[in-house]
């Protein structure tokens, strides 16, 4: 359990570290709806879509 | 638009809702986990909802559409970064509901107060929350002044929203506690979402042609709004001082980390937060597209927090359209109020009063925490009434005083080292530095508040733990049964 807590916690880090970087580097300069506007809705789903994973795993 | 017509949707909804208040009562039982748990017996839907109306509030029609207005994209950042933290109510979620069900907790403080075995800890979180959340109570407040005033043009004056909000937080509040305001916020989130949802069709469709011409149109005429840092807000520094805060909201702010005790099992813990994280996601998308849109068809306005009634006012929508949403808005706010009362009402009942005089009957302290509710209310309204900044930036200045709790509450759950003295320090160096900051304006480096608050507060919280002693047996017994009870529900 904790094993799979720390990949958990890796990977949630990893999609915040994107968060931050991505859209202030790479996409800086592209002032289209596929950039930053995009690229935030798709952090936002991927964060959503782990999330139901892990609550999808709970018992009663 | 016609300031009758206002009253008159207020009104209907007023009775609506009252009476949906009313049918709650039906099977309360008494005590005072009834009156601000429900029992701990809410079911999976109507916690979703009232999980989501509690959260999102006046900021997000109001001050989000008017943040995106005027600062662009980085807003659409700043709010998913919010959403994303939901991963910390997966951590702590099962957690708060585990011993909150078996030590019979009311409110985060008592679970905080009572984990590092000290009455203080509890009393001092609860200061804490009362001295943030109520400027961000007044900032709801402040959300439906302006919202009923712009709409009529002026013709219903800032305070008679101001007070109308009050006075609906305070008796929806007061009827069933939580089951009233579970109620009410259900209604209140349904009537969100789709107005919300609808007005983004209408306009989208209406005046832009779809979303293919609005973005055309945004990326012609407003191309910086598409990017960070944008037309000013949003450098990093500040994006990092917004959402440190934010991130953390779910287990910062006690009116929703409350939220965490009431699902009768982890079937409805589940339903809640699924419900929520495609509420916020919907309601996110649509406040920051409201605020684009205001942007193109009314680039020249004096106050950002006015980007939506001015949306609302325009003569391609409907009346009756904009009067819905109104009533919308007017339900996110209160939705936000009530919860907020509700929850500071029962750690001044329990943390404050219970906490000093621990034979105080039940009854006493559930009679004092609902004369807690007005009063409350009462120097909420007073801050709106003062109009102390924007609604976003005292939005995240209470959240970034809220966040000060935060270690703490890591701590309690992960770390059997944590003290009470290290819980009251953190709470009260990171507290007092966050505040400076806000009110002075000062950024050093140029961080934000939350940023060296949160430092302040970590580094207080570990340090003074390590040369204070830690309630290991506590520690021991409450972890240890966590660790069993997690384990059988396979939660993380």
């Amino acid at each position: 359990m904790k094993g799979k807590r720390w990949g958990w916690i890796t990977w949630f880090g990893f999609l915040l570290l994107l968060d931050y970087t991505v859209p202030y580097t790479l996409l800086s300069g592209v002032s289209k709806f596929h950039g930053a506007f995009l690229f935030w809705n798709l952090f936002a789903i991927a964060a959503i879509v782990s999330i139901f994973v892990l609550l999808w795993k709970w018992r009663d | 638009m016609n300031s009758y017509y206002i009253l008159l949707v207020v009104a209907i909804y007023i009775a609506l809702a009252t009476w949906m208040a009313y049918m709650s009562r039906k099977g309360m039982g008494a005590g005072i986990t009834e009156y601000f748990l429900a029992n701990r017996r809410v079911g999976g839907f109507v916690a979703a909802l009232t999980y989501s109306a509690t959260t999102y509030s006046a900021f997000m029609m109001v001050g989000l559409a008017g943040l995106t207005y005027k600062h662009g994209v980085g807003a659409l950042g700043f709010e998913l970064t919010y959403l994303s933290g939901l991963v910390l109510a997966v951590f702590f979620g099962p957690r708060f509901w585990l011993v909150g069900k078996r030590y019979g907790y009311i409110s985060p403080a008592e679970l905080l107060g009572d984990r590092y075995q000290s009455r203080w800890v509890a009393v001092v979180t609860t200061l804490v929350c009362l001295i943030f959340l109520i400027p961000y109570a007044a900032v709801q407040l402040m959300g439906v002044g302006y919202l009923l005033g712009g709409l009529s043009a002026g013709a219903v004056p800032f305070w008679v929203g101001l007070i109308l909000a009050t006075l609906l937080a305070i008796v929806w509040a007061w009827i069933a506690g939580l089951r009233s305001v579970a109620w009410t916020d259900s209604l209140q989130a349904l009537i969100m979402l789709v107005t919300s949802v609808l007005v983004l069709l209408f306009v989208i469709y209406r005046y832009f042609g779809g979303f293919g011409g609005f973005f055309v149109t945004l990326e012609t005429d407003y191309p910086q709004w598409l990017t960070v840092p944008g037309p000013g807000l949003f450098n990093l520094k500040a994006y990092i001082g917004l959402t440190l805060p934010w991130f953390f909201f779910c287990i910062s702010n006690p009116q929703v980390s409350q939220r965490l005790f009431i699902p009768k099992s982890m079937s409805a813990m589940r339903r809640m937060l699924g419900g929520f994280l495609i509420f916020g996601f919907i309601y996110t998308l649509v406040s920051v597209m409201w605020g684009f849109s205001t942007k193109v068809l009314s680039p020249g306005l004096a106050r950002a927090d006015l980007a939506t009634p001015t949306l609302l006012s325009q003569p391609f929508i409907p009346d009756i359209l904009a009067l819905i949403v109104m009533v919308g808005i007017l339900g996110a706010a209160i939705s936000t109020i009530d919860s907020i009362l509700l929850t500071l009402s029962s750690m001044f009942a329990r943390d404050l009063y219970r906490g000093f005089r621990p034979r105080a009957s039940e009854e006493t302290e559930l009679r004092l925490g609902k004369w807690v509710i007005p009063v409350i209310s009462i120097v909420a309204m007073i801050f709106g009434y003062l109009r102390l900044g924007p609604i976003a930036t005292l939005s995240v200045a209470a959240s970034a005083g809220l966040l000060m709790t935060v270690p703490a509450i890591f701590g309690a759950f992960f770390w059997k080292r944590g003290t009470a003295a290290g819980a009251i320090c953190s709470m009260i160096f990171g507290g007092v530095v966050t505040g400076f900051l806000q009110f002075s304006g000062i950024r050093p480096l140029g961080h934000w508040p939350a940023v060296w608050g949160g430092l302040v507060c970590l580094v207080a919280f570990i340090v003074i733990s390590l040369v204070t002693r830690p309630p290991t047996e506590k520690a021991e017994e409450f972890l240890g049964y966590l660790k069993e009870g997690l384990k059988e529900r396979n939660a993380l």
